[in-house]
């Protein structure tokens, strides 16, 4: 009894010791602790702007600062509007999506290419599939009117060849989801596979060997190996995705749709909103919207953590 | 030692904290306040290479920003240097992004002395506080500027009674025309001079379509203007937003709803079977910018406009006919108007540059035209002047007035007394004078803006069944609050001319 309680207090005690290691840690934390107070925590305050009528006396903290308050009054206009729940139903159906093929392709892809044998090969593979990511959505812009512009569009060119009748994609709802989900599916899949390759490479061969040894074929190698080593990474970047279940692409979903409005019920998502409302309205109104987005993102993480501790307290974050 | 290192990481934090906040309001305090104790370091910096002359920031409306631009304001700035001790360093927000940054720059106090702006926005960011009262400056420290503009246009400026803004007293009654390509005049016997409705313009555009072509659009249209001047018979109360307005000629000043109203829909009807007959160009709603030298459209614009198109344009000739107007309407006169920001540190400076660009005939060409000898020359001193490229990108509409500018050769030697007798002959709208506060209606405006917003495209250019799509909208606009701001309106209006 004594020793553990002894064992216990020397535990605490050096719980509060500062070694030579932690001082080599903390200044490599250093720079991202900056960036994250200079750059995530700081702008925390600007929150205020959303409970304030905003007017401009000065410089923009004195802005903040002299700005009215108003209570809830800039939130009306969010839920007066008669699009709140397209815009939200946008915003959340467009992630689910997102989030499902988000994982599934390229957990697939990685394993498809960490089944390759010619290294050359995947590594020429991995990086084509890489190269969207660095387009910005503003050149993917560019090329999908290439493909999809009414007068000169290849797509409505080939066509016309065949004897069809040209469309105007920028005016015709039905097929945004499809685009859109086509378009980010190509820009993200490279980049996610990267870190499930880099699992996949990193596992033990030995176990593949045992079990090639007792005659697994590859889909039982993968079902029994593979994925189960991939879970934790898996869950991860599943929980990391549904905290970001209020945010979209912008770039996406404002550029590529070249801000068609008859996209409007297919294409608009809460932070095309906000950037539609810093446009035509007031700045509160802007900050209202992605301070409910903030709020509803911070419940959704913390929901999905719960449930996955639930389920697999070893997969949980927090 | 293990005291120290505690003591060590905290003083890191500590001093990481400071720098933060530090390198935070750091750059903040040069916009954040005027007073000159806490400006005192910043325009040291700024000012040490050209010697104590303040440079400007203004902010205006224009095309693509030509290779020879900055040399160009470099001659503007030696010359303004020397005659007002003033320099200006001139920002181009392009036609399709002015409205998102010029309202981006406002609320985010991204600081800026001369702002263009025009109705619509104009009265938003005065109630924001954005720009500076000017009233009594404009008076003592540029008394030219103040008499040269007249007080019927000064008038419509105000809000609240006070002047936030220089007008640019140029047509500043709306006067509306319809510009055609000659050439397809010439090809198609078109009679212009008898086409005054747009039913007039019915035949002649279907006899353009079915000689040119199934790919020739003789009525191209972008979606942000759709037909110029579309709207121009209801004064909009300066609200920039098209479905609550009062018919210019209504006595009874009345507040509508304006998309029911039967002129409009009989005319966007029209628009919707020309959209379909392929007169209209079928990506109009999504078309942002306008190709050069369209065969036919409409323009504000006054005697003698058409030469800077056809140079603009490389088009022969455009035969432009006056259809509407002239008219005085709030709106009109705020049209173009360059405010002074409330955090500039040079108020003073950026209304003498106003004052010298409204009164100095050679800055004022410089503004408007570019570089002499490159982009333009001199034909008859700073009278008159011969446009040798078309890549100067500012407007010279939104600058100041147009009558000290050069007339471009090719243009009648008379053209700013046409425009001077067109303002003098102009009709006033009922409500002239009456901008609408909306500070109290911000919910329901921004509701109403943003529905009016998602169909305006495809209805401005014929894309959408006005009879399917006009109830569609006005329910949504009702639901969004319109009837509120209707009301509003209808009251103010009543207590303003009462």
């Amino acid at each position: 009894m004594r020793s553990t309680a002894e064992q216990k207090n020397k535990r605490k005690r050096l719980r509060f010791q500062w070694h030579k290691q932690d001082t080599e840690l903390t200044l490599l934390a250093l720079p991202t602790t900056i960036w994250y107070i200079l750059f995530c925590f700081l702008p925390m305050f600007g929150i205020i702007i959303a409970f304030k009528n905003f007017r401009i006396s000065g410089g923009f903290l004195s802005n903040v600062f002299n700005s009215p308050w108003v209570g809830f009054k800039n939130f009306e206009f969010l839920f007066k509007s008669n699009d709140a729940w397209i815009i939200i139903r946008n915003t959340i159906g467009y992630n689910i999506i997102f989030i499902i093929l988000g994982i599934v392709l390229p957990v697939l892809f990685a394993i498809m290419i960490g089944l390759l044998h010619n290294r050359k090969a995947s590594k020429v593979y991995q990086t084509m599939m890489f190269l969207p990511y660095f387009l910005s959505w503003v050149v993917v812009s560019a090329v999908g009117w290439a493909f999809l512009s009414f007068d000169k569009g290849i797509l409505n060119q080939m066509l016309v060849n065949m004897g069809g009748d040209p469309v105007n994609w920028y005016m015709e709802p039905s097929y945004w989801p499809y685009f859109l989900i086509l378009l980010n599916v190509w820009k993200g899949l490279g980049y996610g596979m990267v870190i499930y390759l880099a699992t996949i490479t990193s596992l033990d061969s030995t176990y593949y060997e045992a079990a090639v040894i007792d005659g697994a074929s590859i889909w039982q190698q993968t079902r029994y190996i593979t994925l189960p080593m991939l879970k934790l990474v898996i869950v991860m970047l599943f929980i990391l995705a549904v905290g970001r279940i209020f945010y979209t692409d912008f770039g996406l979903f404002y550029q590529v749709t070249r801000d068609s409005n008859s996209l409007f019920n297919v294409a608009t998502t809460i932070d095309v909103l906000v950037y539609k409302q810093l446009k035509s309205a007031t700045l509160g109104m802007a900050a209202s919207a992605a301070f409910v987005q903030s709020v509803l993102g911070c419940a959704t993480i913390l929901i999905a953590n719960w449930i996955v501790r639930k389920v697999d307290p070893d997969s949980a974050m927090m | 030692m293990k005291k120290s290192w505690k003591l060590i990481s905290m003083l890191c934090t500590l001093t990481l904290l400071v720098a933060a906040l530090a390198a935070c309001s750091g750059s903040n305090s040069p916009s954040a306040t005027n007073a000159p104790n806490a400006s005192t370091d910043t325009p040291k910096d700024t000012a040490e290479p050209s010697k104590d002359i303040p440079t400007l920031i203004w902010w205006t409306i224009g095309g693509q920003v030509p290779n020879n631009f900055s040399k160009a304001i470099d001659a503007m700035n030696a010359y303004t240097a020397e005659k007002i001790g003033v320099k200006i360093d001139i920002k181009v927000a392009s036609w399709g992004e002015w409205d998102t940054k010029i309202n981006t720059i406002v609320n985010t106090g991204e600081p800026f002395d001369i702002m263009f702006t025009n109705s619509g926005k104009y009265s938003k960011q005065v109630a924001m506080g954005a720009f500076a009262d000017i009233t009594d400056l404009v008076q003592s420290e540029a008394a030219d500027l103040y008499k040269a503009i007249p007080e019927k246009v000064w008038d419509g400026t105000k809000i609240g009674g006070k002047y936030y803004s220089v007008p640019t007293y140029k047509d500043s009654a709306l006067t509306q025309y319809w510009v055609y390509d000659d050439k397809y005049v010439q090809k198609y016997n078109i009679d212009i001079n008898n086409i005054k409705t747009l039913q007039d313009l019915d035949q002649p555009l279907r006899s353009i379509k079915s000689g040119e072509g199934k790919s020739f659009y003789p009525l191209p249209m972008t979606q942000g203007e759709g037909l110029n001047g579309f709207f121009n018979h209801y004064d909009d109360l300066t609200l920039g937003f098209a479905p609550i307005g009062v018919k210019a000629d209504d006595g009874s000043r009345t507040v509508v709803s304006v998309l029911e109203q039967p002129d409009i829909m009989a005319d966007l009807k029209l628009l919707h079977q020309w959209y379909q007959a392929g007169i209209i160009n079928p990506d109009a709603p999504t078309k942002t910018e306008n190709d050069k030298g369209r065969p036919f459209f409409a323009a504000q614009a006054f005697p003698g406009a058409e030469v800077g198109w056809q140079i603009n344009d490389a088009v022969q000739k455009y035969d432009m006919v006056q259809h509407f107007g002239p008219i005085y309407t709030t709106s009109t006169i705020q049209g173009s108007l360059n405010a002074i920001s409330a955090n500039s540190k040079y108020k003073k400076e950026a209304l003498k540059y106003l004052e010298l660009v409204n009164t100095d005939p050679k800055l004022r060409n410089m503004l408007a035209f570019g570089e002499l000898d490159v982009d333009y020359k001199n034909v008859d001193g700073e009278k008159v002047i011969e446009r040798t490229s078309d890549t100067w990108p500012l407007a010279a509409y939104s600058q100041a007035t147009f009558f000290n500018l050069a007339v471009t050769k090719g243009a009648p030697e008379d053209q700013w007394e046409q425009v001077k007798m067109l303002n003098d002959a102009a009709t006033s709208s009922t409500v002239l004078g009456f901008a609408l506060d909306i500070s109290d209606l911000q919910t329901e405006v921004a509701n109403s803006q943003s529905v009016w917003d998602k169909y305006k495209y495809e209805l401005i250019t014929g894309a959408s069944d006005p009879e399917k799509m006009i109830p569609k909208i006005t329910a949504e606009l009702k639901s969004a609050g319109m009837d509120t701001i209707m009301k509003a309106a209808q009251e103010q209006i009543n207590n303003y001319f009462k």
